[in-house]
């Protein structure tokens, strides 16, 4: 028998800690959209530079500015103290990913600001030029260097995924959190994210093809992490183990297998691969599915590796 | 003479668990309602008859390779001279990526000043000149030592080298500067 009793009952911290909520799945969701917009985007110019895209692939970069500020917006939402939130951005620490997440999310900006107006229809360009003369400049560069600003915008796409799971993954404290494959998964649930929203944008049906091409190996690709990551912790310490428990048997399990597995993963896919995405009903349909199963997958991530702080050992003596 | 490096022996042979360094240290350190900075553990092992108990005053460990520390964006969570885990509130954004990175669950948000609480083995006191800590001030069993672990006349030096002692999670890595006799 091993009885273990605890006065220590401070709020958000016992019986587990509980002090990230829905602000920061909203944040993680949209950080890693982002990244996959930028990512794709830029992955297809630089795939064929001289190609005629449609006007609603050339614009849809724009997206990844104003999608960056609502993650900002529920980032700045979940701290405790708001007025010091310029804090972030006045050191780097390199130990600290929040740290290094607070700079890439910054860098976001300009690099998918300048790739969008470099690809924008010059009639769009023409429109905004009259409003804002002084951009000129600035456009013209952009419109010179959109090869580099393709790689800037790959590199910074992939680093914002990546860190949207580095995030979690970096806290030795939470079993479930505690793994390297939670950046490749929630990177690989980013760029589906990003192909599911492009799939509601006006393309061509070439474009669109190739889109949903890249939604399947995205789905494929974060089924694969997923498996990856629950073998991880399985083969890991007692602690992996009971941290896993809480989809595979406790009170997470029914909300992950039917909303991030069943309706984020196996329908989409399923889909997408029978090319059932022709119809437009059905795209949404997919898209829906696809980002509510995302949004599920970091809501439910957060919420279960709280849970998870390595039950009994806090208290245990000796570890 | 080297800088300070503070740490604190608690002997669970005398530890009654009567929770007095829970009440000097909230009215030490004025603390809110419902929160604590220290906190007493009891863990009862064995089978009827054969049944041991152990009781434990816990707190932030104050660790030589803290987590949290390595967490924090901002640099608010810091080292200070004499390695205690520090806290400065100018620059805790509430981020609470520190409390997820503790191990220990030592962090708490202080619900009025919304930044990151947790003991600071009595630094206000020592820098004063003071050179015990409130919970050891109360104790009524003297269970609770402070002191420099670079002195090699003080007390936490003499009871870690004459008396056996645990951490808590050493497994964690995090190197706690918080000492159990037993």
């Amino acid at each position: 028998m091993l009885e273990i009793t605890n006065n220590r009952m401070n709020p958000f911290i016992d019986p587990n800690i509980h002090v990230w909520h829905g602000e920061v799945a909203a944040d993680l969701f949209l950080a890693a959209m982002v990244g996959g917009i930028m990512a794709i985007t830029a992955v297809l110019y630089l795939w064929a530079p001289r190609k005629e895209c449609s006007r609603g692939f050339c614009l849809l970069p724009w997206i990844s500015p104003l999608l960056i500020s609502f993650c900002l917006l529920f980032l700045w939402i979940d701290l405790g103290n708001k007025i010091n939130a310029f804090r972030f951005f006045f050191v780097l620490k390199s130990y600290s990913f929040m740290s290094w997440g607070s700079w890439i999310i910054l860098m976001t900006y300009p690099a998918s600001m300048l790739f969008a107006w470099s690809g924008s229809p010059q009639d769009f360009k023409d429109r905004w030029l009259k409003r804002l003369p002084f951009v000129a400049g600035i456009g013209a560069w952009a419109d010179r260097h959109r090869n580099g600003l393709a790689i800037w915008n790959f590199i910074t796409g992939c680093a914002l995924g990546l860190y949207t799971g580095a995030l979690l993954a970096f806290y030795a404290a939470r079993p479930l959190w505690n793994s390297p494959i939670l950046p490749l998964l929630f990177l690989s649930s980013g760029l589906a994210c990003a192909a599911a929203y492009m799939l509601l944008v006006k393309l061509t049906d070439k474009e669109r093809m190739v889109v949903s091409r890249i939604l399947v190996g995205a789905l494929i690709s974060q089924a694969l992490m997923n498996a990856l990551w629950f073998m991880g912790l399985e083969t890991a310490s007692d602690s992996g183990r009971m941290a896993l428990d809480l989809f595979t048997g406790k009170q997470y399990t029914a909300a992950y297998w039917s909303l991030v597995v069943g309706m984020g993963l196996v329908i989409p896919l399923m889909t997408a691969w029978f090319r059932k995405l022709q119809s437009q009903g059905l795209q949404r349909a997919v898209t829906f599915f696809v980002l509510a199963g995302a949004f599920a997958l970091r809501w439910l991530i957060i919420y279960a590796g709280q849970h998870a702080d390595a039950a009994g050992h806090v208290a245990g003596l000796g570890g | 003479m080297s800088e300070p490096r503070y740490a604190m022996v608690i002997d669970t042979k005398t530890c009654v668990g009567c929770s007095a360094c829970v009440i000097g240290c909230k009215t030490e350190n004025d603390t809110p309602d419902g929160y604590t900075r220290d906190w007493i553990v009891t863990e009862t092992r064995g089978t009827f008859p054969d049944l041991s108990m152990t009781i434990t005053s816990q707190r932030c460990n104050h660790c030589e390779d803290a987590p949290c520390v390595r967490a924090c964006p901002t640099g608010a969570s810091h080292y200070a001279d004499g390695g205690q885990v520090k806290v400065s509130r100018n620059k805790c954004t509430g981020c609470k990526a520190c409390i997820s990175a503790c191990p220990y669950g030592a962090r708490y948000l202080h619900p009025e000043t919304r930044t990151v609480d947790k003991c600071t083995f009595c630094y206000h006191r020592i820098a004063e000149g003071l050179t015990t800590t409130s919970c050891q001030e109360i104790c009524p069993t003297t269970s609770i030592v402070f002191g420099d672990l670079n002195d090699p006349d003080s007390e936490v030096v003499d009871l870690l080298a004459r008396r056996k002692y645990f951490t808590l999670r050493p497994d964690a890595g995090t190197e706690p500067q918080v000492y159990y006799l037993i």
